[in-house]
């Protein structure tokens, strides 16, 4: 069967070079006439990644947005007015006590106009501090004195304010304060506002029963409670915290700190609202704790400029793809990418490898013009400049490998024998994998976004090591890639 | 062959003149490759013309070393050239079967093989290789006459190498059975 199939293929290999078949008529006007049109092609047409550049317009209004709505101050402002709310629903004293003051302050002048060491009044108070005075009941049979400040010291001297005294200074006339406790002001327990006056006010005319549960409270939280100027309303709160830095709760109540509390100080501080207190506690508190390690994946895309030893470049390519990373320290990462790019690019003869060129009689390689589109792996280490609760600046620095798809070339010959020059075109396919050639470096900055996403703006740099691609040329690029990343784990 | 070199290298440069010289001296030797695959003659000699067009478009890869023969390796070049326009016009129209006979002005009027021992007559057996169904006849003939392997021709045709040495064998015994029954007849009329 072999023989006969050996056979019979041999006979028509013979019949199929010599078969006859009737060749006379060639037209060489229609190869004529395609070789004419092929002199003026049309253009390839190429798929254009530029409509998709739209998205890049979207970077600013996630911007925008972000910046608007900050989950953080969001909470804080609602909090703050619910805090308000609940206070003023809950206690009708306190609501009976903003319409007096409301009342009180039409008809008094405000004091700041007044001038200090007026009768009965303390230089530095605020209108807060001296309508509690006015309202307390029988104020001004306790203090002996019709309007006297507490504040004031036994012999009558103006106590100076809290931002100017030190917390030695605040000390003495609390402790003053205490010697006249019979004499004190009877202040509505339960209050649940607290202002600079309520420090100065303090030791003033408080039951004992909440004694030993405000100490408690008061060591167990002293931040909480060390807060002054934390008033009903948010005006009083920003102006007392912006006015003055918060003074320490020991230097304030020095006397949890040594045990010596007295029976007259500290019920007051029963009044305090502490969970609102925390709320309002000025920088930004961290709702979630700092993790170092974590592991974050995003999609990057951007520009390319591609250069051969700094001569013209031709075209803007492009580059896109993915990256991965992993946070393994507090300000390092390992990031590993997969690009694909899209490089042009112009290049003399002497920097264009011509052994691997087909051989061209009486021809001299002029320059060259190529583009590739290839598969680029970086693989990085990033450090985080400043690494804040926002944003970060980093900077990065890897090895890049790159993979050749396609090649193409248009090769300028100019041809010894008859002095013309030619074009040529070349395509190559997967022709070289150059594995850490370009020396990575790339810098940027990253804006952190609800929902564990993060947008980047990352301008790169690409040394060149070694040569790649089909006529070894030291590709040298840059650009800049904008990409959104998300948090894994 | 120095004259061969010659054309060749302005036939690079564009050269019309010799690009005629040379469409003129391989155009018989092209359609006879292109006319085993292709079942009608003037769809042939479309793609004859279409082949030498990328021939001259692509001369500049045609490479060579100065003491082989030339002429060999550029025929070999140019037969891997038509046999993939041919395919590739295949491929176009899915393979489809042709339908109608093949008129006898196509065939050259001498026939050299008549004084052969031949039974069937050169122009008959290509005439039963044009009969097969195209994906036979392509498979037939880049295997048997071309000298592709069933990879190639796997790649060429889009189909699993399994398939190529199925058609393969298919197209031989249609043939074989043709042989066969023409033998007999023959027989018969001594």
């Amino acid at each position: 069967m072999q023989h006969l199939n050996d056979d019979m293929d041999e006979m028509f290999r013979k019949a199929a070079d010599d078969y006859p078949l009737n060749t006379g008529n060639p037209d060489w006007n229609k190869v004529a006439e395609g070789l004419s049109q092929e002199k003026n092609p049309e253009p390839p047409v190429k798929r254009s990644y530029r409509k998709y550049t739209w998205l890049l317009l979207l970077l600013p209004f996630a911007f925008i947005c972000n910046r608007i709505y900050d989950p953080g101050l969001f909470k804080q402002i609602t909090n703050s007015t619910n805090s308000t709310n609940s206070t003023h629903g809950t206690n009708g004293t306190n609501s009976n006590e903003v319409e007096m003051n409301k009342n009180k302050s039409k008809d008094q002048p405000n004091l700041k106009d007044r001038e200090p060491g007026s009768e009965g009044q303390e230089p530095g108070l605020d209108d807060k501090e001296l309508r509690l005075d006015e309202k307390e009941p029988g104020s001004e049979k306790n203090n002996g004195k019709a309007g006297q400040d507490p504040n004031v010291g036994v012999e009558g001297k103006p106590l100076p304010s809290e931002t100017s005294r030190s917390p030695v200074e605040l000390s003495a006339p609390l402790n003053k304060g205490r010697d006249q406790s019979s004499k004190a002001r009877k202040i509505p327990t339960g209050q649940p506002t607290l202002s600079n006056s309520r420090y100065r006010s303090s030791g003033n005319g408080i039951s004992q029963k909440n004694k030993t549960s405000d100490i408690n409270r008061k060591t167990s939280n002293p931040k909480s409670s060390a807060l002054p100027g934390t008033t009903n309303t948010g005006a009083a709160i920003n102006s007392s915290l912006n006015e003055s830095p918060a003074p320490d709760f020991y230097a304030i109540y020095p006397y949890t700190k040594t045990g010596l509390a007295l029976f007259d100080m500290t019920p007051e501080v029963s009044t305090i609202p502490v969970p609102e207190m925390t709320k309002l506690s000025p920088g930004p508190v961290s709702k979630h704790p700092v993790k170092n390690k974590n592991f974050y994946v995003g999609f990057v895309g951007g520009i390319d400029m591609t250069t051969v030893s700094f001569q013209q470049t031709s075209k803007i390519g492009s580059q896109f793809g993915g990256l991965a990373g992993y946070s393994f320290a507090k300000k390092w990462s390992v990031e590993l990418g997969f690009f694909v790019d899209k490089k042009y690019y112009y290049s003399d003869a002497k920097h264009f490898e011509k052994g691997k060129l087909p051989y061209r009689a009486n021809a001299t390689v002029l320059s060259v013009d190529g583009s590739c589109r290839m598969f680029e792996i970086p693989v990085s280490f990033k450090y985080d400049i400043t690494n804040t609760y926002k944003s970060n600046f980093f900077v990065t620095g890897g090895l890049s490998s790159y993979i050749m798809k396609n090649e193409d070339y248009d090769i300028l010959y100019l041809y010894n024998s008859s002095g013309s020059k030619a074009l040529h075109p070349y395509s190559y396919k997967n022709s070289s994998t150059n594995l850490f050639s370009e020396i990575r470096i790339t810098g940027g900055y990253s804006l952190k976004l609800p929902k564990s996403f993060s947008v980047r703006i990352e301008p790169y740099f690409n040394i060149p090591v070694s040569g790649v691609g089909h006529g070894d040329l030291n590709l040298m690029s840059g650009g800049i890639n904008a990409g959104i990343f998300r948090r894994i784990f | 062959m120095e004259n061969l070199k010659e054309i060749i290298l302005n036939c690079v440069h564009n050269n019309h003149r010799d690009q005629k010289i040379l469409y003129e001296q391989f155009y018989g030797y092209c359609l006879k490759t292109v006319f085993r695959y292709i079942y009608h003659y003037d769809k042939a000699v479309d793609i004859v013309n279409d082949g030498f067009i990328k021939v001259f478009r692509n001369l500049h890869k045609f490479e060579f070393k100065q003491d082989v023969n030339v002429q060999m390796l550029l025929m070999g070049w140019m037969r891997m050239i038509m046999v993939n326009t041919a395919i590739d016009h295949l491929r176009q129209n899915n393979f489809m079967p042709e339908i109608g006979e093949i008129s006898e002005h196509v065939w050259e009027c001498h026939d050299k093989s008549q004084s052969s021992d031949q039974h069937l007559l050169y122009k008959e057996l290509i005439k039963e290789i044009k009969k097969l169904p195209p994906g036979y006849r392509a498979v037939f003939n880049m295997y048997v006459v071309d000298g592709f392997t069933h990879k190639e021709i796997a790649e060429q045709l889009g189909i699993s190498i399994g398939t190529s040495k199925s058609n393969l064998s298919k197209a031989r015994v249609i043939l074989q059975n043709i042989i066969k029954k023409n033998d007999q007849v023959r027989i018969c009329n001594i």
